[in-house]
């Protein structure tokens, strides 16, 4: 069933009430993925009798987790694009020490379900991080133009302008915590990510150098997180 | 009077992918080598950036890269009979300017040129008698064959980091490329491309009816590569921006990705930009160059003199070089003698459009520059052109490069071109139409050519190029049969309607088709026909290199690039090997 895009994206707009309201229209939008959105809100927030935790423990119920950076702010994202880290984790193709063991758990369902529901919560802004000027103007420079001597080009040229993402497959980095995108870059450097396509991210980490991934990941930190992401399935 | 600069041993006229070829292999040889280029530094980091580098209006519309029409411009007619007009801004082909030349715009097609190519006056008349072609064609083999190109094909296939399948390796035909091939002796250096969605429809019918589909080779990289250079790119995302314009991810094998930045850590090369060549100087007997005058970005002219002068400039900016210098004897359609301009050839192109119903999604935005599915069975010599009375062919491929909005809008025959019907038939057709490219050769005759126009110049008061040009009818007669095998496949691949736009006479500036200008300076074995020896040497002046594709003396039916760089190799081996330890003429006229 499909909804008009023009009412879902009015009423989105007129939304005061939060994520529960966009939640259900969003779960009516379902295309040819059948996610239940409601179901996927009852396994973050409570997990399931076969012993997947609730998402909520760490990512907290709005997505915008506990704000160590130790753990990823899921709202916003695309539904696809969780899904498919979700389904790495479990395949092995991606890993983590927590991460794997629970994907491993989950059913093709609960995946979606999930994926779905944190796609289109809305998170609470958190404050910028604090950082040196210095150390700013160079993650804007290598997030905005790149860099010619090391062969790399700018992060926006692929995660948007403002990091906002493109929407489903390339997840947006404005407003994620500065620590989780140092550590997932460290993880494609040394190898143990790389489940993107063409290991773009691998060889680009490679080229950069424990400075240059500290400032590019406080610069995007600092920008302000786009909101819910308009497309959120494959299409 | 022109400021006379230090001596080097080396100039190279135009630093784009043959000018750094030349200036990098030279440079490493120990010579002291300046490269002139009269456009400006550009790198990907931060020129060619987005969001700036998706600026459709900027460089598809506008024509950002391309040669400067307000100070170079040059003329066009169809025959000798009338007037030459200037050419005021680029449509049909798009000469590039700046650092990297065109090499920076190109789409990433590489096709080599095939063993009947380059001998192919020799194999016409072998095959299908002496009397079978079109005595107005001045069709000539090239002086070089396939076998002595193949170690240099590789070389440029392995700097570009080309994706593909070999269809025949060694000698053996490999299933899944293409088995029309000339031989190679290992595989592309990278995978292929991704097939697009138009491409798996046509290679269906076209495996239907019994070709040969295969993938295009491609210099969008398929996957992280490190070429012999020590040059790192990046795979290709498949954005559709390739062709006119800069690739930002360093995944488009071009100039600035593959080898200029080696060639610039080179402390006997100097790069001096936005430093235009007005002319080679020769000595008192014109046998010899004895360097160049240009003029720096303020007016001021410089004389650098060079114990060897190499041309790389775009393919009719070096047929203008050479007139503008004096070097070799202009061509003269009237008598059929002389040879700077002589052989201009084009490439004979047209459109199949393949309209399905809204069912079909053809994603035509998910796309590079050479991710196209082809056949080659009627290209070059690859069929029996006893019957058909031409000679020649095309490739028929299924290719979309981009989706971009602003170009891409197919839209079915008895369309109106404007108001509210248009748009709506664009918005209908936009996702649901696939598109078939004829890329076919073009044969030179004896009224197609180039000289200086007698009345307009440039911005330095020196004298336009001036083009005369319309398609031979071998051609049209090609492209038509061609045509219409392509309209089969069309419908074959079972679409609501098939629309196919055949080249026909008169050949116009006005639409876009390619921007593969060949000849005018040819190479061969006889001077009384080829401007240059099988080194690209100039017959005349023997410390003059001229690279580019105006040494070809026709036109295939394939992208010229690859042919390109394997000339390039082929001719700074030779200087390398032979030239620098006997300056004289390589081969004796």
């Amino acid at each position: 069933m499909k909804l008009n895009r023009s009412i879902l994206i009015a009423t989105l707009a007129t939304a005061t009430a939060g994520f529960f309201l966009t939640r259900s229209f969003a779960a009516q939008s379902a295309g040819a993925v059948k996610a239940d959105e409601g179901r996927g809100a009852e396994i973050a927030a409570s997990g399931t009798a076969y012993g997947v935790v609730p998402c909520a423990r760490c990512h907290a119920f709005d997505g915008t987790a506990d704000g160590s950076g130790a753990f990823p702010k899921l709202s916003g994202i695309s539904s696809y694009y969780l899904a498919k880290q979700l389904r790495d984790f479990a395949s092995g193709l991606r890993t983590d020490a927590i991460m794997s063991a629970i994907a491993r758990k989950m059913k093709d369902e609960d995946i979606a379900d999930v994926s779905e529901y944190y796609s289109g919560v809305r998170g609470t802004p958190t404050p910028a991080p604090g950082a040196s000027p210095d150390l700013l103007a160079l993650g804007a420079r290598l997030a905005t133009v790149g860099d010619q001597e090391k062969e790399i080009q700018a992060c926006e040229a692929c995660h948007g302008p403002q990091g906002r993402g493109e929407s489903p497959a390339i997840p947006p980095l404005a407003g994620q915590y500065a620590p989780y995108i140092a550590f997932q870059m460290r993880m494609w450097r040394m190898g143990y990510r790389k489940n993107d396509a063409n290991q773009q991210m691998a060889n680009i980490a490679k080229r950069l150098n424990a400075q240059d991934i500290e400032a590019v990941g406080l610069y995007f930190e600092g920008l302000p997180q786009q909101g819910i992401a308009k497309n959120k399935r494959q299409p | 009077m022109a400021e006379k600069l230090k001596a080097v041993d080396v100039v190279v006229v135009g630093v784009g992918f043959m000018g750094a070829i030349m200036a990098k292999e030279l440079a490493a040889a120990g010579l002291s080598v300046v490269g002139l280029e009269r456009g400006k530094k550009r790198w990907t980091v931060p020129e060619f950036q987005s969001p700036d580098i998706h600026d459709e209006l900027k460089y598809s519309i506008r024509k950002g890269m391309m040669q400067d029409v307000t100070r170079e411009a040059m003329t066009f007619r169809n025959y000798s009979s009338q007037e030459a007009l200037p050419i005021r801004q680029w449509q049909a082909f798009l000469p590039g300017t700046d650092l990297g030349g065109s090499g920076v715009h190109w789409n990433g097609q590489t096709f080599r040129f095939t063993e009947a190519d380059f001998v192919w006056h020799t194999r016409m008349g072998e095959r299908y008698g002496k009397n079978f072609v079109d005595p107005d064609l001045t069709i000539q083999d090239w002086g070089v064959t396939y076998d002595e190109l193949e170690p240099y094909f590789d070389k440029f296939e392995h700097l570009l980091g080309t994706g593909g399948k070999a269809g025949n390796l060694n000698g053996k035909i490999q299933p899944g490329g293409n088995p029309f091939e000339s031989w190679r002796s290992r595989e592309y250096p990278n995978p292929p491309m991704k097939e697009q969605y138009g491409g798996v429809l046509f290679r269906k019918a076209a495996t239907e009816m019994g070709y040969h589909p295969f993938v295009q080779p491609s210099s969008n990289m398929t996957r992280p590569y490190t070429n012999p250079e020590g040059l790192q790119l990046n795979a290709c995302n498949y954005c559709g921006f390739c062709e006119r314009y800069a690739c930002e991810h360093f995944a488009k094998a071009t100039p600035q990705t593959v080898i200029l930045p080696v060639l610039l850590k080179n402390p006997h090369f100097e790069l001096r930009t936005e430093a235009q060549v007005l002319r080679v100087n020769l000595d008192s007997h014109k046998k010899r160059a004895t360097g160049v005058i240009y003029a720096d970005a303020t007016g001021r002219e410089f004389e650098q003199p060079a114990d060897l002068v190499i041309i790389t400039t775009y393919a009719l900016n070096n047929v203008r070089m050479m007139l503008l210098s004096g070097i070799g004897r202009p061509y003269d359609p009237k008598t059929g003698k002389g040879v700077i301009g002589r052989n201009y050839a084009y490439q004979t192109t047209g459109d199949v459009y393949v309209f399905y119903d809204e069912s079909v999604n053809v994603n035509p935005f998910m796309a590079a520059g050479a991710s196209g599915t082809l056949i080659d069975d009627f290209n070059d010599d690859n069929f029996d052109h006893g019957p058909l009375g031409f000679i020649g062919g095309s490739y028929i491929m299924s290719a979309l490069t981009n989706g971009r909005p602003i170009e891409f809008h197919p839209t079915p025959p008895g369309t109106p071109d404007w108001g509210k019907d248009w748009k709506a038939a664009i918005r209908r057709h936009y996702n649901h139409t696939a598109h078939m490219l004829l890329h076919g050769s073009s044969m030179p005759t004896r009224t197609n050519y180039l000289d200086l126009d007698p009345t307009y110049k440039d911005a330095w008061g020196l004298p336009l190029l001036r083009m005369t040009f319309d398609f031979p009818e071998n051609d049209v007669k090609m492209t038509q049969f061609c045509m219409d095998r392509a309209v089969e496949i069309g419908k074959r691949m079972r679409a609501k309607t098939v629309a196919g736009y055949p080249r026909k006479p008169p050949f116009t500036t006005q639409k876009y088709q390619t921007t593969h200008n060949t000849g005018g300076v040819v190479m061969g074995s006889d001077p009384h026909t080829s401007a240059l020896n099988r080194y690209l040497q100039s017959w005349d002046a023997h410390n003059v290199f001229v690279v580019g594709a105006s040494a070809y003396p026709q036109n295939p039916g394939y992208n010229p690039t690859d042919t390109l760089g394997a000339l390039a190799y082929w001719s700074v081996d030779a200087i390398k090997k032979q030239y620098l330890k006997k300056p004289g003429p390589l081969v004796s006229a």
